[in-house]
């Protein structure tokens, strides 16, 4: 034996050798190289939550209640203006959307509380929309919706007021909407011209309206009908938004609603289109004409930040009038206010818009509830009264939740229940987003997402991401696409809710997507999203 | 399978090959024992760690063997991953209890084959070392997290096969010093990951990194082996 082996003991150490090193050849590769790309693999997935305060910002058309896709510049200023950040970490001097969307968040190492909340105001800029600022008051760590509703200059309601011959005045006191249904106002916004002024206005060919009053005076006496037009546009539908006014010499926060914003239109005096007051003025006044007057009604202005609101009258000596009525309901403001625990018999994320109204109808606020199925949502920011939460219906995969009475905004607890429509099944999404130019690198995002059906009317639901991980519910073999919002552009991706019987994805994807079943029987859904925008630059990788 | 038996032959036939002259020069003319019987007991360092072993050898053939072998040290090393210092201990444990046949061939030249119950089970333990600029935001080393990844042979009680050659040494040819080389076939590794902090979906088990990991590592179910031992003949 010995003799037989070892007489090729050459031939048998060379291929023992080969033997060898083919048995092992899969151990010669590195385990650090990806298997299928040879890129360095990742040892540890980075999620940079660090963020425990995440803020959406929704631009809204208020007459169209649609969101504003034009190019839009944002910015913050006051005392914590400079603590909110792009989820890169950067402090943006502004940030420029198109999107009528932003997602930020707030510096995760400066601390805030009900006691000393972070206090900022945005500020918004839209071509074709007035500017806008809204004092924000944030005093617990969670996640937040700021819907900013904002006035374009044209596109409300068109109000024709006609002046009336009072005195050595007209006055204009009879309006007339033009546009949509009259709103049942519970106020007055009146004009007065002297004759005096009148006479100087010049109109559009830069000649004086008429040479004396009594000029004037026979003018209208032969047209006293339509003599006088004063045009607005005027926009309502404004919500109540906590803010700091000015009252008796201190900035309080406060409820304030933006009862109407009005923009001059024209002013035409005997068919002749005014262009110059030429030294004259329009003096301009409003009275509260419901039964129990507001704490605080009247021209709301802001400076430094901080909201006037006065029913003192106003002098316009131009015709760029554009004015902001507004009220202030009395009574403290809690930051912290009641909690509402949201339950349901599923594992869900939730997105769920509610719309406040006190007990005499009148809308207080809007706000978003966002989480994930069973959880407890403390409400910020109300008056201390009671009121009913009634929930927008807006959410293909839940039943119509009904309204929440209240006894107090800002204290006990409330139980909402929310059904799941039949037809809805509960999947795990599992998000790997990788970074363009370098698939290797994962991130495991923390970050408010979207989804729907895909090229459908559905509103887009919101859900709420942990770390690449979001509980949703779809429909059974549809075909789904899911969106966040990165900077100013969407990153899109779709997914099909069809799978063979071991829960295997059965449809190709442009994106890497697979399927399993889990253990509690539902199944996930990994999508390996490739970021489009340079999203490793932003994060310095 | 197949590159497990192509390797396990491949050793076996290399050993075989390797120790074809070895065996004349390290035991000389012919043995005063005509037998080898009788119980042996001693110690031996191998890539699989320190330890010692007992042997019967209830002929010239045919033995039964039984050892302890325990390795185990800490080596620290830093890394940087996505701009993000670390720092890390790999605590390296290997070893196993040994039960083992020696079938000999030639009086020298013999084929082990049993099993281990195999305690390999290397952990490297990482933390960031350094802070992380993100953006204009200093994330501080302790916030960014820990990890925790730990090494377990994909099967405990592994099947080892090798090949080795034994010299008699001294008149008596009571103390015995052989050369072995063989493999444990552990199976794919599994790996375990725990973290925390930013790092937190690293151990997520709906991301499956762990899983991932795992894939990457499962080529090495096999754990090489060489080792050299040194007993005498009790009685």
């Amino acid at each position: 034996m010995k003799t037989n082996i070892f007489k090729y003991k050459k031939l048998l150490f060379s291929l023992a050798l080969v033997l060898t090193f083919l048995g092992c050849g899969e151990m010669l590769d590195n385990p650090l190289k990806d298997k299928e790309t040879g890129e360095d693999i990742n040892l540890l997935i980075v999620d940079f939550n660090i963020f425990t305060t995440r803020m959406t910002y929704k631009l809204i058309d208020v007459t169209s209640n649609e969101q504003i896709t034009e190019e839009a510049r944002v910015w913050f200023t006051g005392t914590n203006g400079n603590d909110v950040v792009t989820f890169a970490g950067e402090k943006e001097p502004e940030h420029i959307t198109s999107q009528g969307q932003l997602e930020l968040t707030v510096d995760p190492y400066v601390d805030f509380s009900a006691n000393s909340p972070l206090d900022f105001t945005v500020n918004v800029e839209i071509d074709g929309y007035q500017t806008y600022a809204q004092n924000i008051q944030i005093n617990l760590e969670g996640k937040k919706t700021f819907e900013l509703y904002l006035s374009p200059n044209s596109g409300g309601d068109s109000e024709v007021i006609n002046g009336e011959e009072d005195g050595d005045s007209f006055v204009f006191s009879v309006f007339d909407a033009t546009k949509s249904a009259k709103v049942e106002k519970d106020y007055e916004v009146n004009y007065t011209i002297t004759k005096a002024d009148l006479i100087n206005f010049k109109d559009t060919n830069k000649q004086i309206l008429f040479n004396n009053i009594d000029e004037l005076d026979s003018a209208y006496q032969n047209n006293p009908d339509n003599f006088l037009q004063l045009t607005f546009d005027i926009k309502t539908g404004f919500p109540a938004t906590t803010e700091k006014v000015m009252q008796d010499g201190q900035a309080l926060v406060s409820l304030m609603q933006k009862l109407e914003i009005g923009d001059f239109v024209s002013l035409t005096v005997d068919n002749r289109t005014v262009e110059d007051l030429n030294g004259g003025t329009i003096t301009q006044t409003c009275t509260y004409t419901g039964t129990t007057p507001p704490y605080l009604f009247g021209f709301a202005t802001m400076t430094n930040e901080i909201w006037n609101v006065s029913p003192s009258p106003i002098e316009h000596d131009n015709l760029n009038i554009s004015y902001t009525l507004a009220r202030v309901s009395e009574g403290t403001i809690c930051g912290t206010g009641c909690a509402i625990n949201f339950n349901s018999n599923s594992v869900s994320s939730f997105s769920i818009d509610a719309d406040i109204y006190d007990t005499d109808g009148r809308w207080i606020k809007t706000t978003n509830f966002k989480g994930t199925f069973p959880e407890s949502i403390i409400i910020e920011n109300v008056p201390n009264t009671a009121a009913t939460i009634v929930f927008r219906n807006n959410n293909p995969a839940f039943e119509e939740i009904p309204s929440l009475s209240v006894d107090n905004l800002c204290e006990g607890t409330y139980n909402v229940d929310v059904n799941i429509k039949n037809g809805y099944v509960e999947y795990l999404i599992v998000l790997k987003a990788y970074c363009s130019g370098e698939p290797t690198v994962a991130l495991a995002p923390t970050y408010s997402a979207e989804i729907r059906i895909k090229n459908s009317d559905d509103s887009w639901q919101g859900i709420d991401m942990e770390g690449g991980v979001v509980d949703i519910l779809a429909k059974e073999n549809e075909e789904y696409a899911i969106r966040f919002l990165w900077k100013d552009n969407w990153e899109n991706d779709e997914f099909i809710t069809e799978f063979d019987e071991e829960g295997n994805y059965v449809n190709p994807s442009s994106s890497t997507v697979t399927s399993e079943y889990i253990d509690d029987g539902r199944i996930r859904i990994t999508i390996g999203h490739i970021f489009e925008q340079n999203v490793c630059d932003d994060l310095n990788w | 399978m197949k590159r497990f038996f192509s390797l396990v032959v491949g050793i076996i036939l290399t050993t075989m090959a390797f120790f074809a002259n070895a065996q004349d020069n390290l035991t000389g003319s012919t043995p005063k024992y005509s037998s080898n019987e009788g119980f042996y007991f001693g110690g031996s360092a191998s890539t699989n760690g320190w330890g010692f072993d007992a042997r019967y050898a209830f002929n010239n053939w045919f033995s039964l063997k039984t050892g302890y072998e325990t390795l185990s040290f800490t080596y620290s090393f830093d890394f940087d991953e996505n701009g993000i210092d670390y720092g890390a201990d790999l605590d390296y444990k290997t070893g196993g209890v040994l039960l083992l046949a020696d079938f000999n061939y030639t009086k020298n030249l013999y084929i082990s084959a049993g099993v281990v119950f195999n305690s390999f089970n290397p952990v490297v333990d990482g933390r960031a070392t350094d802070s992380y600029q993100l953006g204009d935001i200093t994330i501080p080393a302790e916030d960014i997290g820990t990890f925790n990844i730990e090494m377990e042979p994909g099967i405990k009680v592994a099947p080892y096969i090798g090949a080795g050659s034994r010299a008699y040494i001294g008149r008596a040819e009571r103390l015995t010093f052989n050369f072995e080389i063989g493999l444990y076939y552990m199976g794919a590794p599994e790996i375990a990951i725990e973290s925390e902090g930013l790092l937190a979906p690293t151990s997520d088990p709906a991301l499956a990194h762990a899983e991932y990991l795992s894939d990457q590592f499962s080529a090495y179910k096999i754990y090489p082996v060489i080792k050299l031992n040194l007993a005498y003949l009790i009685f």
